[in-house]
């Protein structure tokens, strides 16, 4: 008996093994052309270095029955909101219609207010009305075009500002996972001498919380089926998410998402997870790339959204259509002040913003006061407009008016401002930001899972990533920021003041409108001053 | 009517003196002051003698003689009488200029008042300040100086921002050869002051410490002329002078984490003012205190927190007791 079971076993496997191996070819006869139409377009992008830029493939939660992946809050109002919101991006609006963002003076009465908010036909006690901060969100389709209900409101003598919900967009282009050098940026601003300054800090038991408002940094690891619009129907899809492992996850903080309420913290187009690399990824990693300040715990605020964000909310939604694929990401800024004041609230000393657009928002303004009032640095990228026209981007352009906010230049591998990155009077400081031939790395979400071309997407997977803008610049200042509170540099005015003492002056001797001050210069900002010199 | 040296100077150099003056066996302590003849002056043999007494002997200006005591406007002096040896007698006070007696030689022959055999009543000892006073010249001495001070820096915010202090304690030695021409000194002086604290930031008058050690080394090398004072009368252990000179000032700074070029070690010419007193306890012993202030410029002010407050200048007051030794 025991000399026959291997015979028996073995002929049953090989049986097993035919009968399987016949099923897969008659599938992927069968699919190939429809996988070759979903896959070429990834590949095309991702490049014949794909297989090197794979990183790890976490066991994840193979086995487990998928889950439903719930908003934190999904009242009518909000799902109305999600769906202007929504429209807004895929149209490219300036701003999300029906809502508005209207600041009273102190001293007005609740009448008096309410009086204000009927000339532009809307209330207070609306249901989709809510406070962030000292600011009321309106969001009420009576409110129509939100531009002429602004102007309307802001003529009310108790209104101090009223200003519709702009939409931001991401400072950065899209990944690329090409290889190059991956430290250039590192060295530029002599980031290694100043981890030999700071080696002490890295042990510290309560780090800097250092705020990402971004488009999140994925907090889970779990697959959750999810509902997505395949061009004529909807389908269920189990879609994995993962936690990136180069980062100290002890140290990342929970978060928040502010755009879709989803009960957790994910990173849906990469953004965030590259910017967050930046400021704190772990250097133990196999590709070599690190964050700066990695020691520090990363809160992730989610206030933007990629493709794929809007693309499960519509799934969520039972809004049956696809995103367009050219579409880049977009915030709305009651989303930024709201994210701004909530990582304020819970104990970011230091923010980075890499976003912007034309309009100049007086609430986003405010929360970046409460920002510095309340002890936080915030960092915010210059803007992505020096050869498309050079429009000066908000929030960036408020910085030079607050101490404690710094919009920041991207400089290419030259040492140079690259073409992209905006000049004007707002830019206080420059970083490396990267361009098409030296980008900056850092590990990021697969490209090819996240690409629009796919039937569902997957968030498990990470690699390399190069990627450039004044969003990639915003980091390094974030994180050198974050060095110098640890070093007990408390106050955010300082720290504005020592990174631009201390940054090295590029461009026209002073202050100039590309580089500002000049380059950050980690190493200098920790050393400090001696008598002499 | 004893003479005595007004003042806490004298009283501490006199309890400084009293137990040396002890120890040295072979002084005069008998002779505890000595009495010049300033115009020719008859001795008697009383005071108060009736003006038909001839007096003992006339002594001649300049005459030392050892006082032996004093009474209503009369010093009796024990003087060397050429016929009879040493005798004792009385002279007006207003005829003679009293005072301390040096600490001497064991050599009876050097005695104040103790002419050799064959001389007339004392000759002016040549060693004797009066001696300069009229114009003699002095033989040209070498006094080895150690002393030890507190410099209070110029660049006092930057100072305190970075170490903490304003001022410092250091020690200094040094040379100093005197009677060039006249009262005229040259002196070579060698001073450090060394402190350390940490590197700083500076932003809107609030410092942030940075945890970088930063140690401060300044030696100045002070090249010095100037002048000793001619003593008033009652003081004549005190020597006060003045001087004015250059010091060249080296400068050092080095901190952690410092790349080629950042730490400082730089060497600049400055102008230098000091004046003291010297009081002389032994012959070839002298304590003394000055005050030095020391002006240079070309270190500080064009980077660093010196910088950041404007100030310029590297040196300062140096206040400090110093011992001298020579003569």
């Amino acid at each position: 008996m025991r000399n026959r079971a291997p015979t028996t076993a073995g002929a049953r496997a090989i049986r097993t093994i035919f009968f399987l191996a016949a099923i897969g070819l008659a599938l992927a006869l069968c699919l190939s052309p429809l996988a070759a139409r979903q896959q070429r377009p990834a590949r095309d992008r991702a490049g014949q270095v794909r297989d090197r830029a794979q990183l790890r493939q976490p066991a994840g939660s193979a086995g487990q029955v998928p889950q439903v992946l719930r908003k934190t809050d999904h009242a009518p109002e909000d799902a109305a909101h999600d769906q202007r919101l929504h429209d807004a991006i895929v149209k490219d609006l300036p701003y999300v219609p029906g809502e508005l963002l209207v600041r009273f003076r102190e001293e007005a009465s609740v009448e008096r207010r309410a009086r204000a908010l009927r000339a532009a036909g809307t209330g207070a006690d609306t249901p989709g009305a809510k406070w962030i901060g000292d600011v009321l969100y309106l969001r009420d389709e009576a409110i129509g075009d939100p531009e002429a209900a602004a102007v309307a409101l802001g003529r009310q003598p108790d209104v101090l500002y009223a200003e519709p919900n702009y939409l931001r967009r991401l400072h950065s282009t899209p990944n690329d996972p090409m290889y190059s050098s991956q430290k250039w940026n590192f060295e530029a601003i002599n980031v290694p001498q100043a981890w030999d300054i700071n080696a002490g800090v890295a042990g510290q038991q309560s780090p800097v919380t250092v705020a990402v408002i971004d488009t999140g940094l994925t907090t889970t690891t779990a697959t959750y089926s999810m509902r997505i619009w395949n061009g004529y129907q909807f389908r269920s899809y189990d879609v994995p998410f993962a936690k990136t492992l180069d980062f100290d996850h002890a140290r990342v903080l929970p978060g928040r998402d502010f755009v879709e309420r989803w009960e957790w913290v994910f990173d849906a187009d990469s953004h965030g997870t590259h910017v967050a690399g930046t400021i704190a990824q772990q250097t133990n990693n196999a590709l070599g790339y690190a964050g700066i300040a990695s020691f520090v715990s990363i809160l992730p605020v989610k206030v933007c959204e990629g493709y794929w964000d809007l693309q499960l909310a519509w799934g969520y939604e039972s809004y049956p259509g696809i995103v367009p694929r050219t579409y880049e990401g977009g915030c709305a800024t009651a989303d930024v002040i709201a994210g701004v004041r909530w990582a304020v609230d819970n104990g970011a000393k230091v923010l980075n913003i890499s976003l912007g657009s034309e309009s100049m928002s007086n609430s986003e303004r405010d929360a970046l006061e409460y920002a510095v009032q309340n002890g936080a640095f915030v960092s915010i990228s210059g803007g992505n407009e020096g050869d498309k026209g050079n429009t000066v981007h908000y929030p960036a352009a408020f910085a030079p008016q607050i101490e404690g906010v710094v919009a920041v230049a991207a400089i290419n591998s030259n040492m140079q401002r690259a073409t992209y990155s905006t000049s004007g009077s707002h830019i206080e400081l420059a970083a490396p930001g990267g361009d098409s031939a030296a980008r900056i790395w850092q590990i990021v979400p697969n490209i090819s899972d996240l690409s629009p071309y796919l039937s569902s997407p997957r968030f498990d997977r990470y690699q390399g990533g190069g990627t450039y803008g004044t969003s990639m610049a915003a980091p390094h200042v974030a994180a050198v920021a974050a060095m110098l509170h640890a070093r007990g540099v408390r106050s955010p005015a300082a720290i504005e003041a020592i990174l631009k003492l201390t940054a090295k002056d590029l461009g026209p001797a002073g202050r100039d409108n590309e580089y500002g001050n000049g380059l950050i210069d980690a190493r200098a900002a920790l050393r400090g001053m001696g008598v002499a010199k | 009517m004893r003479h005595r040296v007004p003042g806490t100077l004298a009283g501490l150099a006199r309890a400084v003196v009293a137990p040396v003056v002890v120890l040295l066996l072979f002084a005069t302590t008998a002779f505890a002051q000595t009495a010049t003849v300033r115009k020719e002056a008859p001795i008697y043999l009383q005071p108060n003698p009736p003006a038909t007494l001839s007096p003992l002997r006339v002594l001649p200006a300049g005459t030392v003689l050892n006082v032996l005591d004093e009474a209503g406007g009369w010093v009796q002096v024990q003087f060397q009488d050429p016929q009879w040896g040493l005798r004792t007698g009385w002279v007006r006070s207003d005829l003679v200029t009293i005072r301390r007696a040096e600490p001497q030689r064991p050599d009876p022959a050097a005695k104040p008042g103790v002419p050799r055999p064959g001389e007339v009543a004392g000759q002016t000892p040549r060693s004797q300040p009066a001696a300069a006073a009229k114009g003699k010249r002095q033989p040209i001495g070498v006094r080895a100086m150690a002393g030890f001070g507190t410099t209070m820096f110029s660049a006092s915010q930057t100072f305190e921002a970075v170490t903490g202090r304003t001022s410092r304690e250091g020690p200094a030695g040094g040379v100093e050869v005197l009677n060039l021409w006249r009262h005229l000194f040259a002196s070579l002086t060698i001073s450090q002051v060394r402190l350390s604290g940490e590197r700083v930031f500076v932003v809107n008058g609030t410092i942030y410490p940075m945890g970088i050690p930063d140690t401060i080394t300044m030696r100045p090398i002070d090249v010095a002329a100037g002048w000793r004072l001619t003593p008033g009368r009652s003081l004549k252990r005190l020597e006060p002078f003045v001087g004015a000179g250059t010091t060249i000032m080296s400068y050092e700074e080095t901190s952690s984490f410092a790349a080629s070029l950042e730490d400082v070690s730089t060497r600049k010419a400055g102008f230098l003012v000091l004046g003291g007193a010297d009081v002389t306890v032994l012959r070839w012993l002298r304590v003394g205190g000055e005050v030095r202030y020391r002006m240079v410029s070309g270190v500080l002010g064009s980077a660093g927190i010196s910088q950041v407050y404007g100030e310029k200048s590297l040196g300062g007051v140096s206040a400090g007791l110093r011992v001298s030794v020579g003569k």
